[in-house]
């Protein structure tokens, strides 16, 4: 008998626990209803630190002020797997339009190509575009040219040192293209990051970098690095002084390296859901206190439409095409 | 210099009213952080960071550094308590800190622990004040080179700090091998990735500390029906005191720790984690009596508790002087920075020095009330040793799970978690080095991917032409070369050496054999990779693990008789316990495991908890449901309400 009331106590005990844990769980989300019903979970696939994780930081109290109800926004850092971890666990949430994931265009685009990261962006929807970082080339001090000419003449007589970080960067991708276009002779040194990669242009033991414009701000304000041009169609405005690629006569180089920072959540979230976030969304760019933080922080606030993150993908990917051989003998 | 002096003076705008209530409310969040294991500096600071950007960036950077500095020494409390890493960088505090607590000292070592890191913390700032005008040859003088062959000198340094040099030399190339799992370095090729796309990130810090350190301790505190402290605890005031005494009887031990945590954290992507392991080494090397190591000398608490607080100074140099981030803590600092319209670097350090000026006294200032902060409490939190382990040791074994698992959400960490602390209980258990090991896990990508990077460059002229990176080497020739000379003169002292229990043989063998499958293995799939490409280093290293595993074998079988004589076996203060009992605990955690990966993790904790009060300690239902409810309960409030913590 008192085997019995053992087993029916112990049962009673860990159905009451396993209640009072699941109710725990189901006290965090609320009923199901208009959108948004919950909180919405934004994912930065990257670890905290850096200007993917900065901008969604900045954008985020704004597109809660846009969004109907005003719902909180979580930020999660999910790094790994080369950014897949954080994409898939959006591409792959239930398409409720609760969660949103930010991606970075050119880029990642080339890691799926070459099938190096495992997500599908075909499978992702687009809300916007948030900013477009132009990337600039530099070259180290200890470098006698001081413009891009000199550069190219330069590596006719002795091949150069470039320093890059993975294939699957637009500024890494762009680098092998723009050596290509440009005539550059060049022996690529892979780095670790963006940081290490400039670190070792300072110091001169790589001849340039090609970067965004946050990471060599200070490389170049303590005239470390030699700014030669910005890849871009228009003078960038923090460096009035630096012509255009599009100015040195290669427009095409201008696709490679516009890197779009955008947002994107499940391609099978209801259409109407989508019209709300995007709507939300570009209020949250075009408002001028957005722009103003973005500013603050050494960049600017650019929207672009779901239709323009649609093209600036399909660009890259034609771009990207051509130079497959290319990087399949780097990969 | 005169005008750093004068931005010393002009500091107090950043540092007034609310700045004071904002240092303790960040060394407050902080000390929380570092005490649960698995959460650490970046994820407090992090969920910190949408405050900041309504605050001026003095107030900003009060709040972030007091919480990273909060974190630290909350870390080492349950390092030396429980036995697992509070956070990554307390993992070698442990190795002395625990079996101190164990003696009824815990009171001691968390004294000189938290004396150790404040003065650690001021030696950081004071040197980050003096470096700055130095700071930008100073790093510019090292490049690939230099890193690899300072990341060589380490790992030569630790590996061969043990009696047994060829068991070192093992785990030490085990930790290399495993580093090579993940990401190559310099190409887009994963290795040893075996079509698990988890794998492609390697194996991660926080799983292989808690794995290698923790979870041996919590299999040993479960298993055991005693406290923690198998003594009478030196009780109150008194202990701490006799810590804090103990870290300036001991001042060189602790200024080797600080120089080597500084000198560490200003190399870029190297971190604190790395600081902590060299500076147990160096307090170990330091010492002529190396014998107590590891089993309880405060030595072994002060060197790695002053390294990883004065590390923080050297990581803030590349940062402020370059405006490039030397960790993920300083890549979130500088993010605030920008946020805040400012760019760290050598403009900003002439333009605006009381910016950097400002850093540098709440680093100090920091350090500092975290520690007396912790310090107090410490009389109330060491009576925690006075539990019985079975039934501490069941929420310990489930912490550390959590901890594994909260850190980045991903399940995959708490089975790396299980395996490594398979693994780590037999290290230790058969007298391998968990340290060796983990440090070759951390160093390896440094020194694989310097190496590469510095032979694409100019080949091996670059090693040899660069007079700091020959000194370097060559100091790396003679750690390595000394002792084999020294034994061949017969200059080499023939200490006895521990008599060795058949059960210590018996696992010895079995490791040795388990490193000769896992150098075999990986010799043979890295010959998937070109040797240019990714192939050579774990080849390399694959040939040398199997190979001095197999030495060792046979060593073993006794065909060689290079041991000294040896000494009766003495008994020591762990209880025995069997094979079988062992292997009944690490099934039950197995369970943990696959309840993790089955059900809510709430509801696995819980449930884990009260069946093992209640199966294992013996405890009535009533009481096993009021401790899992209080467990589930307190995990339900910091990691769903507070954190989100993602994917759980």
């Amino acid at each position: 008998m008192s085997k019995i009331k053992k087993i029916v106590s112990t049962t009673v005990f860990l159905f009451m626990v396993l209640t009072v844990a699941l109710a725990a769980e189901g006290w965090t989300s609320q009923e199901v209803g208009k959108f948004p019903s919950k909180y919405i979970t934004f994912i930065i696939p990257v670890r905290p630190g850096g200007g993917m994780d900065m901008y969604v930081r900045l954008v985020t109290p704004y597109l809660q002020k846009y969004l109907p109800n005003q719902p909180k926004i979580i930020i999660k850092n999910i790094p790994g797997a080369d950014k897949a971890a954080g994409t898939n666990a959006c591409l792959r949430a239930e398409p409720d339009g609760h969660t949103l994931v930010e991606l970075l265009i050119p880029g990642q685009n080339l890691g799926q190509m070459l099938g190096l990261a495992k997500y599908d962006l075909n499978q992702a929807a687009w809300i916007g575009g948030l900013t477009r970082i132009p990337n600039i080339f530099t070259i180290s001090a200890k470098r006698p040219e001081r413009t891009l000419k000199e550069l190219q003449q330069s590596s006719q007589e002795a091949t150069l040192t470039g320093a890059i970080t993975g294939l699957n960067s637009p500024a890494g991708a762009g680098s092998i293209i723009a050596a290509e276009v440009l005539g550059v002779k060049t022996k690529f040194i892979p780095h670790s990051g963006s940081a290490p990669a400039v670190l070792a242009t300072i110091r001169g033991s790589s001849d340039y970098v090609v970067q965004g414009y946050p990471v060599l701000k200070s490389g170049i304000e303590n005239k470390q690095l030699i700014p030669l041009c910005v890849y871009s169609d228009s003078r960038f405005q923090a460096l009035p002084d630096v012509p255009t690629i599009v100015e040195l006569g290669h427009p095409e180089l201008v696709t490679p390296f516009d890197m779009y920072y955008s947002v994107a959540t499940g391609c099978n979230v209801p259409k109407e859901t989508l019209s709300i976030l995007r709507e939300a969304f570009k209020k949250a760019v075009e408002d001028p206190g957005f722009d103003k933080a973005m500013k603050k922080a050494g960049s600017y606030a650019f929207y672009t439409s779901p239709e323009g993150m649609e093209k600036a993908l399909k660009n890259s990917n034609e771009l990207y095409s051509k130079y497959m051989n290319i990087f399949q003998k780097h990969k | 210099m005169t005008a750093f002096m004068e931005a010393i003076a002009n500091v107090q705008s950043y540092l007034a009213w609310p700045g004071p209530a904002l240092l303790f409310a960040g060394v407050l969040i902080g000390t929380l952080f570092g005490i649960l294991p698995g959460l650490s500096g970046p994820q407090a600071i992090v969920l910190l960071l949408p405050l900041t950007i309504g605050l001026d960036l003095g107030k900003a950077l009060v709040l972030l550094i007091a919480t990273q500095a909060g974190t630290y020494f909350s870390g080492s409390l349950t390092s030396i308590l429980v036995g697992i890493p509070g956070t990554p960088v307390n993992a070698a505090t442990i190795l002395d800190g625990h079996p101190l607590a164990r003696q009824g000292k815990a009171g001691i070592a968390i004294g000189a622990s938290g004396t150790a890191s404040a003065l650690g913390g001021i030696l950081g700032a004071v040197f980050l004040m003096l470096i700055i005008p130095f700071a930008q040859s100073l790093l510019l003088a090292f490049s690939y080179e230099e890193f690899f062959a300072l990341g060589l000198l380490g790992i030569s340094l630790i590996s061969l700090l043990g009696d047994d040099k060829v068991k070192g030399g093992i785990a030490a190339c085990a930790g290399l091998l495993l580093g090579t799992i993940g990401f190559d370095p310099l190409v887009t090729l994963t290795r040893f990735g075996f079509g698990i796309e988890y794998l492609w990130d390697g194996i991660k810090i926080i799983p292989a500390s808690i794995g290698l350190f923790g979870i041996a301790e919590a299999i040993d505190l479960f298993l055991q029906k005693k406290s923690v402290a198998e003594v009478e605890i030196i009780g109150g005031l008194k202990g701490v005191w006799k810590g804090i005494v103990s870290v300036f009887q001991n001042f060189s031990i602790f200024l080797r720790g600080s120089l080597i945590g500084i000198g560490v954290g200003i190399i870029p992507g190297i971190g604190a984690a790395v600081a902590q392991f060299v500076a147990y080494a160096g307090a170990k090397s330091a010492a002529k009596d190396k014998d107590s190591f590891g089993k309880g000398d405060i030595r072994g608490v002060i060197g790695p508790e002053a390294s990883n607080n004065a590390k923080d100074g050297g990581a803030l140099v590349p940062t402020l002087i370059f405006g490039i981030p030397g960790s993920v803590d300083t890549a979130i600092l500088l993010g605030v920075f920008m946020i805040h319209g400012v760019a760290p670097g050598l403009k900003m350090m002439t333009q605006t020095p009381e910016i950097p000026a400002a850093v540098i006294m709440t680093l100090a200032i920091a350090n500092v009330v975290a520690v007396a902060f912790g310090l107090s409490l410490a009389p109330q939190i060491i009576k925690l040793t006075k539990i019985p382990g079975s039934i501490l040791g069941a929420p310990i074994m489930a912490f550390a799970m959590l901890g594994a698992y909260a850190a980045e959400g991903v399940y995959e960490d708490v089975i790396v978690t299980f395996i490594l602390g398979v693994l780590g209980y037999y290290m230790k258990k058969s007298g391998f080095s968990r340290v060796c090991l983990i440090i070759g896990l951390l160093l390896g990508e440094v020194v694989e991917r310097n190496f590469r990077q510095s032979f694409m460059i100019s080949g091996f002229n670059g090693f040899l032409t660069r007079p700091i990176s020959l000194f370097l080497l060559i100091a790396v020739a003679v750690t390595i070369f000394w002792p084999l000379l020294k034994d061949m003169l017969g200059k080499g002292k023939k200490r006895k050496l521990p008599a060795e229990s058949p059960e210590k043989n018996s696992y010895e063998m079995s490791l040795n054999f388990l490193f000769l499958g896992i150098g075999a293995c990986f010799f043979v799939v890295s010959f998937s990779y070109r040797w240019e490409a990714g192939g050579l280093f774990p080849r390399l290293i694959a040939a040398i693990t199997a190979g001095m595993a197999a030495f060792s074998i046979i060593k073993k079988r006794r065909f060689f008789t290079t041991a000294g004589p040896r000494e009766p076996e003495t008994k020591t203060v762990d209880k025995k316990t069997t094979g079988i009992q062992v292997f009944g605990a690490f099934l039950w955690l197995l369970a943990l495991v696959a309840a993790l990966g089955l059900t809510n993790y709430i509801a696995a904790i819980t449930i884990f908890i009260l069946l093992s009060l209640k199966l294992y300690a013996g405890q009535n239902w009533l009481r096993a449901l009021v401790i899992a409810a209080c467990v589930g309960g307190v995990i339900f409030l910091i990691f769903q309400v507070l954190l989100h913590t993602a994917n759980l």
